[in-house]
């Protein structure tokens, strides 16, 4: 096992420097020490953060095998239309948040939404809390297991969650026919300090 | 007018649209009340400001191998940006730090009339 996850990096850190020659165009002793150093850097750096997930993904991997699920692969044609659609929903809630910020009496209404998902795997929930804090108006605060808590600054911001629409779109990444992702009964906003255990 | 000034208007426009976001998110910064709102201001406008003016500077690039660049950039500030906003209200959060609310403002307010 070491041994894989030495060569592991072994790949990683000639991707990494590989990256760095087609960005770089200069090709003198120069740049190229340069680029050595700062790949081994990057390698060395995260070594103990990449030691730990590339230890669970085995783990997963042979729980897998064990139950003989199949691993939850990504669907990357559905990728080529999730992206252009996250785009869209960027650049609608960006409108709608410039008009709250620019208003003259600014008429937000924070809310804390905290809400579980039926997501298959860790990546999905990755994903999915990236996806809601790249979407003006959310911020995802934290996500335990499975369980969300995000922050949403008016109630405009909230429609993409609340109707379920972004975690669908998400879980349709791995499964064809995803069942219910989010149920509406599950999401809880407060909109106050009073009786929060915040 | 030639393709060339046609470009050069459609780059004009996403960059300036670009530029107006982002100038949001530094106008938000300033006047929304509480660190959580604000991180809205300042880790979000952004996403849609950069990705206006790369797109701008690639179609001003064409195709070449700064246009890649450009693309890959898109790419990393899409990564990297929305990592850094959750870790700063995560941060928030476990240190405790409470929201601003708009219903709480309003208590407050209706007890400063009553004294």
């Amino acid at each position: 096992m070491k041994q894989i996850f030495f060569l592991n990096s072994i790949t990683k850190f000639i991707l990494l420097f590989g990256f760095w020659l087609l960005l770089s165009g200069h090709y003198d002793v120069q740049h190229i020490s340069m680029g050595l150093f700062s790949s081994l850097f990057v390698i060395l750096f995260n070594l103990k953060l990449r030691k730990h997930y590339f230890y669970r993904e085995k783990l997963d991997e042979a729980r897998a095998k064990l139950e003989d699920v199949q691993p939850y692969r990504i669907r990357i044609g559905r990728l080529l239309y999730y992206l252009p659609w996250l785009v869209w929903q960027i650049v609608v809630a960006s409108f709608q948040v410039a008009k709250v910020v620019l208003h003259p009496k600014m008429p937000i209404d924070p809310a804390l939404m905290r809400f579980k998902t039926g997501l298959p795997n860790t990546e999905a929930r990755v994903i999915l809390g990236n996806s809601i804090t790249l979407t003006p108006g959310t911020i995802t605060v934290q996500i335990e297991d499975d369980e969300f808590l995000v922050h949403a600054l008016m109630d405009a911001s909230q429609s993409g969650i609340l109707d379920g629409s972004l975690p669908t779109e998400v879980a349709k990444l791995y499964e064809k026919k995803p069942g219910q992702v989010l149920r509406k009964e599950d999401i809880k906003i407060s909109k106050s300090n009073k009786g929060a255990e915040v | 007018m030639d393709l060339q000034h046609l470009l050069n208007l459609l780059t004009i426009i996403l960059t300036a649209a670009g530029a107006f976001f982002l100038l949001v998110g530094s106008v938000g910064l300033l006047r929304l009340p509480d660190f959580y709102t604000r991180t809205h201001a300042t880790g979000k406008a952004d996403t849609l400001g950069i990705m206006l003016v790369i797109t701008g500077l690639i179609i001003n690039q064409g195709i070449s191998v700064n246009s890649a660049k450009l693309l890959i950039i898109v790419a990393f500030v899409g990564l990297t940006n929305p990592t850094a906003t959750n870790a700063l209200a995560r941060a928030a959060y476990h240190l405790r730090l409470k929201p601003w609310f708009k219903k709480d403002k309003q208590k407050k307010s209706e007890k400063k009339e009553k004294e």
